[in-house]
């Protein structure tokens, strides 16, 4: 599969009477784009605002946040989402570098609050260190449609405290939908200009002396073209796939600085590292995406066994694997570590971690084979954010005392991205 | 800046009053430096005063540490110091173990920041080394002036409020305590290094050790349980229905009680789950999944249990450090046992 992707470097986004790219600058027919979103009916309003790295503003409630593309060709813009359900990774892709587009506001009936807060910084020390403090980022501010607020209706009710009543699903779909509908239609615009950047990916064939490589992704909070991934056994996917809008972000579940945004699974650091040194320093072979959310021993010691099973069926000697975030899912992605090893496969461990004292450094389970390991950091480290005057997503902070303008002393878990275990980041933890 | 006020702790040996014969001494004070703390003296520079030495026998120390940290604290008090520097200990154990105690009172109660040094197998070392500042020495006293150097240049930093670089580059043994930090590259590129680095073969550092966690020893066996009072404990998060006292979902801060008495069953139209990490539909449906009272009250009634205890304990477990864990474990566990509870059944999730 060859996937060549072109991209646009977005220097600026201003609104403009007509969407187009032009001189690196992104102009959005503010008008046309909220009308498109609004057509689905899930929402009363939709207000669209451009917020550049430096600017004093505070994104709160932030959802998902993805990057612009199109596909002119071969396979779908965001299959499942926004277009059918053809394979992607192949063909010619589009994308707006440098820009995001981020999905904020508050919840719907029925919908648990307590990991949702996502906050993004545009200036101060929060944007130093943030992904999305340093792009250009057109934000989405959803309010519900009011059928999705009456807490009277059975779709209201709560039965799975981790996915939410109905309604907060059915929102949270629409949501993505709407964010990924925007993505495309920016993209859109660039398809008949020349790219200003052209990165083909593709595993082509290589000296089969080079050790063979595979990477593990367990997932949490995402559709695979636009179906749930959460009861899947272990499946093989091809690595452009995930960079090509494969996989989407549909809740906003775990903590913010560990939460699988579509933008880094689109820009998947880790799978564009893989992929960059493929042919020089092993062959990777594919990647391996399995769920985090097995809520027995059984299940994961099953879903283990089969992962890697897969590797050795691909011959795997070496193999990089992300940890989602959480409590449980350490089980069974230390259960693939001790397999693999056991299977004479050499293991990478990337994890973020929290507390880092010497009474907890944070692992819920371990093997004594996992001495590999990559920090992104520890994020229920404190951090001092100034006063921001203005918010955007919402007027109260979900589960926080203070004033969403106001300074903040805050866990770093509550920043969008900043321990992304997808390795886009360039945080760690030392330990003194 | 001033000149930073430092106190010494000796132990009976090195403050000169004596050698074991007089381990059995308390604590004394006297006005600047004595022994060691000469070289300590040196080593400050003009940086810093040795304003007075606190000394005690090492087997006073270890046999009434109440008694004798009182009394250092209050003789260390009067000198209102910046900075209390403790040892070296070297290999002496009961010394090491007075060093990490002094600095630990010190550091807690009088607000002011310590440093010691002892040689890495001084059990004060595994006692103290995640509370204390410990630099490392060699096994005997040969190495005490470079030692000095090496604790003066610490504890002025310590002092000084500046921040400590890594325990390498500083020279103290590590705490455990791990901060985040700006790497020299990303995430990505240093974990593929890394595996690079594995395929052939190569030496390479994880950035996340592996932790050694306390284990707890099951308890002998009940005589009879058809005598015992049975208490029911979970962290599955199950509280009165609508959360009236406001159960955390995840990083819980408290533990609650709730009355059994009357409580035959844990239907789903009374109770509830809030915990925030699992699937809870099937907890919802039917609490007594998490937190089995209704078999437990058939129990009870065969005879088969002596009692259930009529309070039931609850945290929610998602997210929950072991520190915060081990101290809900420990007030949970001195209530039940001030109430003569026999044994308690604990449910996870």
């Amino acid at each position: 599969m060859r996937l060549e992707m072109a991209s646009y470097l977005v220097g600026d986004i201003q609104f403009s009477n007509r969407t187009r790219f032009e001189h690196g600058v992104l102009h959005v027919d503010r008008d046309e784009l909220r009308g498109l979103l609004l057509q689905s009916g899930d929402f009363e309003d939709v207000s669209l605002e451009i917020v550049r790295p430096g600017e004093a503003v505070r994104l709160i409630h932030v959802m998902d946040v993805a990057e612009p593309r199109f596909k002119p060709g071969i396979g779908s813009t965001f299959p499942g989402f926004v277009g059918p359900r053809k394979t992607v990774g192949e063909g010619r892709t589009h994308r707006l570098a440098g820009m995001a587009v981020v999905s904020a506001g508050g919840a719907v009936a029925g919908e648990p609050t307590y990991w949702r807060e996502g906050i993004v910084d545009m200036a101060g020390p929060g944007a130093e260190i943030s992904p999305f403090g340093s792009t250009l980022n057109l934000v989405l501010e959803f309010k519900p449609h009011a059928k999705y607020l009456d807490a009277d209706q059975p779709e209201a009710e709560l039965h799975n405290i981790m996915v939410g009543s109905a309604f907060a699903q059915r929102y949270n779909h629409a949501v993505r939908v709407a964010e990924l509908k925007a993505a495309a239609y920016l993209a859109r615009c660039t398809a008949d200009l020349e790219p200003d950047d052209l990165q083909v990916y593709e595993l082509a064939q290589v000296d089969a002396a080079l050790p063979r490589v595979i990477f593990f992704f367990q997932l949490n909070g995402l559709a695979i073209y636009g179906e749930s991934a959460e009861g899947i056994l272990p499946s093989l996917i091809h690595p452009n796939e995930i960079l090509d809008g494969g996989l989407i972000n549909v809740r906003s579940n775990g903590q913010a600085s560990t939460r699988s945004s579509t933008f880094f699974i689109q820009n998947h650091a880790l799978v564009r590292e893989l992929c960059a040194r493929h042919g020089t320093d092993f062959n990777f072979v594919g990647a391996i995406i399995y769920p985090a959310q097995a809520d027995d021993l059984d299940k994961k010691e099953l879903i283990a066994e089969y992962a890697v099973k897969l590797a050795r069926m691909l011959g795997a000697q070496g193999v990089c694997s992300t940890l989602f975030s959480g409590g449980h899912p350490y089980m069974e992605f230390m259960l693939i570590c001790q397999k693999c090893e056991q299977a004479g496969i050499k293991t990478v461990l990337v994890t973020s971690e929290v507390y880092g004292t010497p009474e907890d450094p944070g692992f819920v389970f371990y093997v004594p084979e996992a001495e590999a390991i990559v920090s992104t950091g520890r994020s229920t480290q404190q951090i001092e954010l100034p006063a921001l005057p203005r918010v955007i997503g919402g007027t109260e902070l979900f589960g926080l005392p203070d004033p969403p303008n106001g300074s903040l002393s805050i866990p770093m878990r509550y920043l969008c991205g900043l321990c992304t275990t997808t390795g886009y980041g360039q945080l760690t933890a030392k330990q003194y | 800046m001033s000149t930073v006020r430092v106190v010494h702790y000796l132990n009976q040996f090195f403050a000169g009053v004596g050698g074991e014969e007089k381990a059995g001494e308390g604590p004394r004070v006297q006005e600047g430096a004595v022994g060691p703390g000469l070289a300590l003296q040196r080593a400050l520079g003009e940086a810093g005063e040795v304003v007075a030495t606190v000394s005690c026998g090492d087997n006073f120390i270890s046999e009434q540490p109440e008694q004798a940290i009182e009394q250092v604290l209050e003789f260390v008090s009067k000198y209102r110091p910046d900075l209390v520097v403790a040892g070296p200990a070297f290999n002496a154990g009961r010394y090491g173990l007075a060093c990490g105690q002094v600095c630990v009172a010190v550091q807690e109660r009088l607000q002011v920041p310590t440093v010691t040094g002892m040689y890495p197998d001084n059990p004060g070392v595994e006692v103290y080394r995640s509370r204390v500042y410990i630099v490392p020495t060699g096994a005997s006293a040969a190495t005490m002036a470079a030692t000095l150097e090496r604790m003066a240049a610490l504890g002025l930093k310590l002092a000084r409020k500046e921040r400590l670089g890594l325990p390498a580059e500083e020279g103290y043994l590590a705490r455990g305590l791990r901060f985040t930090e700006r790497a020299d590259r990303p995430a990505a590129a240093r974990a593929v290094d890394m595996l690079v680095k594995r395929l052939r073969g190569e030496p390479f550092q994880t950035e996340r050790p592996l932790p050694q966690y306390d284990r707890v020893a099951a308890p002998a066996p009940l005589k009879d349980l058809s005598k015992a009072t049975v208490a029911v404990v979970s962290s599955g998060g199950v509280v009165p229905i609508g959360n009236p006292d406001r159960m955390e979902s995840t990083f819980a801060t408290k533990w609650l009680q709730y009355s059994l008495a009357g409580v035959d069953d844990l239907t789903g139209e009374a109770w509830q789950s809030v915990h925030g990490g699992y699937d809870t539909t099937l907890a919802n449906e039917d609490p007594d999944r998490v937190v089995p009272i209704d078999v437990l009250r058939e129990f009870e009634a065969q005879g088969a249990v002596g009692r259930i205890f009529d309070r039931y304990y609850v945290t929610v477990g998602s997210g929950a450090s072991t520190t915060t864990a081990k101290r809900f474990g420990q007030e949970i566990g001195r209530e039940l046992v001030a109430a003569g509870v026999d044994a308690v059944i604990y449910t996870a999730t």
